[in-house]
């Protein structure tokens, strides 16, 4: 592995999500913004140096930051549009065409193609106009990820009808802007809040959504069982999704799909396309890839049992694919077994591994 | 015999004296100097609340005045028979002045004079009148009324103060005034006071509408307006015939001092063991009978303190049993000791011995780890024993759950045994799960269907162990047992103060009942169904859950419940 040196703004934005940056809207946007910058000011010849520094920027981020995906997704998704508009360029100077017509594959290419292309491509050459198309396409991406959230709560008249019974967990962005659509387009809608402690966000999402026409309920993270059975839909958000369809979200999310699978409640989960990511868990042991948190709410430090024992605060929780019915992103919705599809035409198989 | 875990200091029974005479009316005038404090409370708030009255210098009369009033005021209000408390419930601040003036008022209507009291009427009717013809219009005649009153009174008092002239003017400016607000802010509201025409009733009864007002933005999610929470009710109180022991446990129970079913039980036992210590027969009655019935109160003001968990209960069911087969033809003493023995065989049975037996057929082996939700006695007790004997090596996990944070109290103990320990909140259970080799919950009650109701997050905790593969036991003792069917935690349960779940001022929550139909919800209890659970743990055996009407069906009949 070569040893690059982060640049400064990498450095600067690995600083600030360190001490405190939040949410993953935040954090990619301010990913692609980074990258565009890359891309426009820093000098490289052809594809295959841009896609070097890239990579190289990738690396230092994901091995800074593993827990926030986003920004890893985000660099596979640059590196795709960057092979991309080279295979665009290089069509068009070679001037020639497939014989069986390039826009219409047939099966044998269709299984064929990763192989043939990953290989025969030469991203070193030079091509006129790349840098242009590049910017054009970060921004199309821009935009994609700013109406990711409205593009998702618009969908919630479609899931949610009127006098239904809603529990959700904790504090997500996308499930707030989801709920308070459903809010203002339905009636007589109850919102039960699991609080999440120790952190206890869902008060906020309570507080935010409280309104006149909607009855909203805080329990504490041990009634979602004893609520369950009320309930229609469960909706929450997620931190990342797995390449199997899996989740890995705010620590309770288990228990919580896992009682609505108890009760057949449909579990409905928020994701917008960038927080899609090609990777597996590869075992259940789930320290693998969980974090800690301070253990300060859980147990106060000068409690006399503070002493001695072990006290865990972890943040995430994994929810396997079968927990969960359908996923909703911005390009619509989806089963948990068609994840692995869309990650194959997110990302460029060559960069899954980073 | 061993000392049963929930054994602490504040449930320990003083040594059993047959009481004298003079103990007892002792105890009465404790009893009577409790009210008396309680009373004196009442009235010195009156004092703060309303300074502008000469109410410093109130003589003894005038304080009885003012308590026959009150009483007065409140048999006119209570003509239900609704038990009239002796006290006056202590006034929420809220609604505070207006009880205290009313309750004033009510003083002054005993030593006025008739021409007063018609006076008063006669400007009431004004006000009325003025209310009534038309809502908007009338205002402001009725404020001339006010004022030319006011002006009558000030001329009057002025030249020299006779306190009973003034007062009534004072009186009849007030209702003139209250009249006129009515008015101003609700014409439809005179219809209401036209339909109670008693000016005593009248005025005794608004503080309690305002206040009822105010109430219902408490508990009013839909799902549980069958439920309603009790807290501290104020409205408790003591009539004199309670048992000293018995209001002190009242108390505990609702302020929450003893909680876990097992603990409730036994303190209730050692207290109807005081009841029966220090019962006497009230003349030309039988022992055992108006026993029953003394008992039979005691029980239900318990159950006014708080909801009484299954165990009492079936505690309750089998002092009644013993009751009835006492021979009423010993001296009543010796029925006392013989009823008194056989509550502590009874104790020593439910309690001591049965955890005994169940702590024997958990079988912990080396390497075990435990996880184990809540704080339960029967756990302590079961882990402690294993710890005691030294011969496995094993550790716990204690899970616990915001606002009760009953973990803590079972972590705390476990540590001091020396047990190896983690803890963590139960949205992490799915986390700490995987290392987990056995789960023990402990149970408020097992009901009849087979279904489990504990503190809320055992369901959660018994859902996430079964889909880890991890067998779950619930410890419970047969004295939980009951005939009573129940299928979610939502027909039946108990609500806890939706405060609790407020973190800190700094909270969002904080101000929540100024939001708009924003509620925390704090249940008590939830039920787990008997899928969930691999066996219940008793004293009897170790039984599937759906065995439960089973032992029901064959608990020896000397035992009666």
């Amino acid at each position: 592995m070569t040893t690059a040196k982060p640049i400064a703004e990498i450095a600067s934005l690995i600083h600030s999500i360190k001490i405190g940056l939040e949410g993953s809207y935040s954090i990619s946007s301010r990913t692609l913004e980074l990258f565009k910058k890359i891309i426009a000011n820093k000098s490289w010849k052809n594809a295959q140096e841009l896609m070097q520094l890239v990579q190289e920027q990738g690396r230092i981020l994901s091995s800074a930051l593993p827990q926030e995906v986003v920004t890893s997704n985000m660099v596979r998704r640059i590196l795709k549009i960057i092979r991309e508009a080279f295979d665009l360029l290089r069509e068009k100077n070679k001037e020639y065409q497939f014989d069986d017509g390039h826009t219409t594959l047939s099966l044998h290419k269709l299984i064929t193609q990763t192989s043939e292309t990953s290989k025969d491509v030469d991203y070193s050459k030079h091509h006129d106009g790349l840098r242009d198309v590049l910017l054009d396409h970060l921004q199309e991406i821009e935009i994609e990820l700013e109406t990711s959230s409205e593009n998702i709560s618009a969908q919630a008249e479609e899931h949610i009808h009127s006098s239904e019974v809603i529990l959700t967990l904790g504090h997500s962005k996308s499930v707030e802007n989801f709920l308070k659509r459903a809010i203002e387009k339905r009636k007589f809608l109850t919102i039960i809040i699991a609080e999440c402690a120790p952190e206890c966000r869902g008060h906020d999402l309570a507080a935010s959504l409280a309104s006149a026409s909607c009855e909203i309920v805080i329990i504490p993270d041990s009634s979602i069982f004893a609520m369950m059975s009320r309930v229609n839909k469960v909706i929450i958000g997620t931190h990342s999704v797995l390449a199997n369809g899996g989740l890995r979200a705010a620590c309770g999310s288990y228990t919580v799909a896992a009682a609505a699978k108890h009760f057949s409640v449909p579990t409905i989960v928020l994701a917008p396309m960038y927080k899609l990511s090609p990777v597996h868990l590869c075992s259940y042991e789930q320290d693998a890839f969980n974090i800690l948190g301070s253990a300060e709410g859980v147990l106060p430090y000068d409690s006399l049992a503070a002493k001695s024992a072990k006290v865990y605060s972890p943040i995430f929780d994994y929810v396997p694919p079968e927990f969960v019915t359908l996923f909703i992103s911005n390009m619509g919705g989806h089963a948990p077994s068609y994840v692995y599809r869309l990650l194959s035409e997110l990302y460029h198989p060559e960069d899954i591994e980073m | 015999m061993e000392k049963t875990p929930m054994e602490s200091s504040s449930l320990e029974a003083p040594p059993p004296v047959t009481l004298s005479s003079s103990k007892r009316r002792r105890l009465r005038k404790k009893a009577a100097k409790i009210r008396k404090e309680y009373e004196a409370k009442i009235e010195e708030n009156m004092k703060t609340v309303t300074p502008a009255t000469n109410s410093g210098e109130k003589s003894r009369e005038q304080i009885k005045a003012e308590r026959e009033a009150k009483k007065a005021a409140k048999q006119a209000k209570t003509k239900s028979k609704e038990v009239v408390p002796p006290l006056e419930p202590k006034p929420t601040e809220v609604v505070a002045p207006k009880t205290v003036e009313t309750v004033k008022e009510d003083t002054e209507t005993v030593d006025k004079s008739r021409e007063q009291i018609k006076a008063e009427r006669e400007a009431k009717k004004l006000a009325k009148q003025a209310s009534k013809s038309k809502g908007k219009a009338e205002p402001p005649q009725v404020e001339k009324v006010v004022e030319s009153m006011a002006t009558v009174s000030l001329s009057e008092s002025d030249d020299k103060k006779k306190p009973t002239l003034s007062k009534a003017e004072r009186r009849a400016i007030q209702e003139a005034q209250r009249a006129a607000k009515a008015a101003k802010a609700a014409p439809i509201k005179p219809t209401v006071t036209k339909a109670k025409p008693s000016p005593l009733k009248e005025k005794s009864l608004s503080p309690v509408k305002s206040e009822a007002k105010k109430v219902p933005r408490d508990c009013k999610i839909k799902l549980f307006s069958h439920l309603e929470y009790t807290k501290g009710n104020p409205n408790i109180l003591l009539n004199g015939t309670l048992h000293p022991a018995i209001i002190q446990l009242g108390e505990q129970y609702s302020k929450r001092t003893i909680v876990g079913s097992n603990a409730r039980y036994f303190a209730f036992l050692n207290a109807i063991k005081k009841v029966i210590q220090d019962y006497e027969t009230p003349p030309n009655k039988e022992f055992s009978r108006s026993l029953e019935v003394a008992i039979k109160a005691t029980v239900d003001h318990l159950h006014k303190c708080r909801p009484l968990p299954v165990s009492v209960m079936n505690g309750h069911k089998y002092v009644k049993y013993l009751i009835t087969q006492l021979d009423e033809s010993k001296p009543e003493n010796e029925l006392k000791e013989e009823l008194c023995n056989d509550l502590e065989i009874y104790i020593d049975n439910q309690i001591c011995k049965a955890a005994q037996a169940i702590s024997k057929y958990i079988k912990i082996v080396d390497g075990d780890v435990i996880l184990t939700f809540g704080c339960s006695s029967l756990i302590d007790y079961i882990l402690k024993h294993a710890q005691s004997e030294g011969k496995v090596n094993f550790r716990v996990i204690v899970v616990d759950s915001r606002p009760f944070l009953e973990g803590q109290e079972l972590l705390r103990k476990l540590v001091s045994y020396n047990i190896n320990c983690t803890y963590v909140l139960i949205n992490a259970v799915s986390f700490i799960m995987p290392e987990v080799t056995k789960v023990l919950l402990g149970a408020h009650a097992l009901l009849s269907n087979g279904y489990v109701m504990a503190r809320t997050g055992t369901a959660q905790v018994a859902l996430v162990a079964r889909s880890f593969n991890v067998p779950v036991l619930v410890c419970c003792e047969t004295h939980k047992f009951t005939e009573r069917f129940q299928t979610d935690a939502i027909v039946y349960n108990e609500l806890g103060n939706p405060d609790d779940l407020v973190v800190s001022h700094t909270c969002k929550l904080s101000n929540w009942q100024s939001q708009h139909k924003l509620v925390p919800l704090n249940l008590n209890y939830d039920i787990t169904p008997p899928e969930l659970v691999t066996a219940v743990v008793t004293e009897v055996a170790v039984l599937p859950c759906t065995s439960v009407p089973v032992i029901l069906r064959y608990r020896p009949t000397e035992i009666g419940y």
